[in-house]
């Protein structure tokens, strides 16, 4: 998977490009690590393929991390087909899910 | 006409399964929303099996994956030579809690039972034979793969 990190504003993005299957959730893992420590942290999902329950885990240590940190930890612009994993794992209403990365930077959450 | 893959009990086959899967939907024109269900239902089962199954580490242990069209149906078949284990008996995953007691993982079975049409599990002999069937083509897709607003 490609990762790259942008600040917009008070907000980190960060970019994904490819599959958040178990090598990208490694790489998702690492990129993440230092980003966990409060603040906004805001993925656009928009070139994401599919999830698999390592890129799960992921985002779940992300989420957890950040709400104990007075964080914020935002999903942003994933297709149709991806957001029906996140439904599948039920996990569509736990995850804090936008249409645009735009709208979160705007001050829209 | 049936593909075979076959596989180590080492993490970082699932790549090159994943490679090979995506050779496949190229081959069979496969929408990005089946393509995507297949390599996540796969992926998983096949984790299950080099890390639960087999075991990372010790001696190499093969295992195989294998795709064949039938009808309007892809049928997958992951067949290890593992102790006797049925993944479908797993417990439910509860996915009605709240983020504080949710576990961070054990999705993995949930999401395979989930995105295929049917998984059957045999036992075989010394194998362990899972059984994935998912639709070519959704009856619910539209034209660009996703969904049908309903």
């Amino acid at each position: 998977m490609q990762i790259t990190k942008s600040e917009q504003g008070s907000w980190v993005v960060l970019t994904l490009v490819g599959k958040l299957d178990n090598t990208g959730a490694a790489e998702l893992e690492a990129a993440l690590l230092p980003l966990l420590t409060g603040g906004s942290v805001v993925l656009d999902f928009t070139e994401i393929e599919y999830v698999a329950s390592s890129g799960f885990r992921a985002l779940m240590v992300g989420l957890k991390q950040q709400t104990a940190n007075q964080g914020r930890f935002v999903l942003a612009a994933m297709s149709e087909p991806v957001r029906r994993f996140f439904d599948i794992a039920g996990l569509g209403r736990v995850f804090k899910i936008v249409n645009t990365v735009q709208s979160v930077v705007d001050g829209g959450v | 006409m049936t593909q075979t893959l076959q596989l180590k009990n080492d993490r970082r086959e699932v790549e090159g399964l994943s490679q090979w899967l995506d050779r496949f939907a190229d081959q069979q024109d496969l929408s990005p929303r089946v393509r995507g269900n297949l390599q996540v239902a796969l992926e998983e089962v096949a984790l299950n099996v080099i890390v639960h199954g087999y075991g990372e580490g010790g001696a190499t242990r093969h295992f195989t994956v294998s795709l064949t069209l039938e009808g309007d149906y892809v049928r997958a078949e992951v067949s290890d030579e593992a102790v006797a284990f049925d993944p479908l008996t797993r417990a439910e995953v509860d996915t009605t809690l709240p983020l504080e007691k949710r576990p961070i993982g054990g999705l993995g079975i949930h999401l395979v039972k989930n995105l295929m049409d049917s998984v059957d599990y045999e036992r075989r002999g010394t194998r362990n034979v899972l059984t994935l069937r998912c639709r070519r083509k959704p009856a619910d897709e539209t034209e660009g793969g996703g969904y049908a607003v309903t």
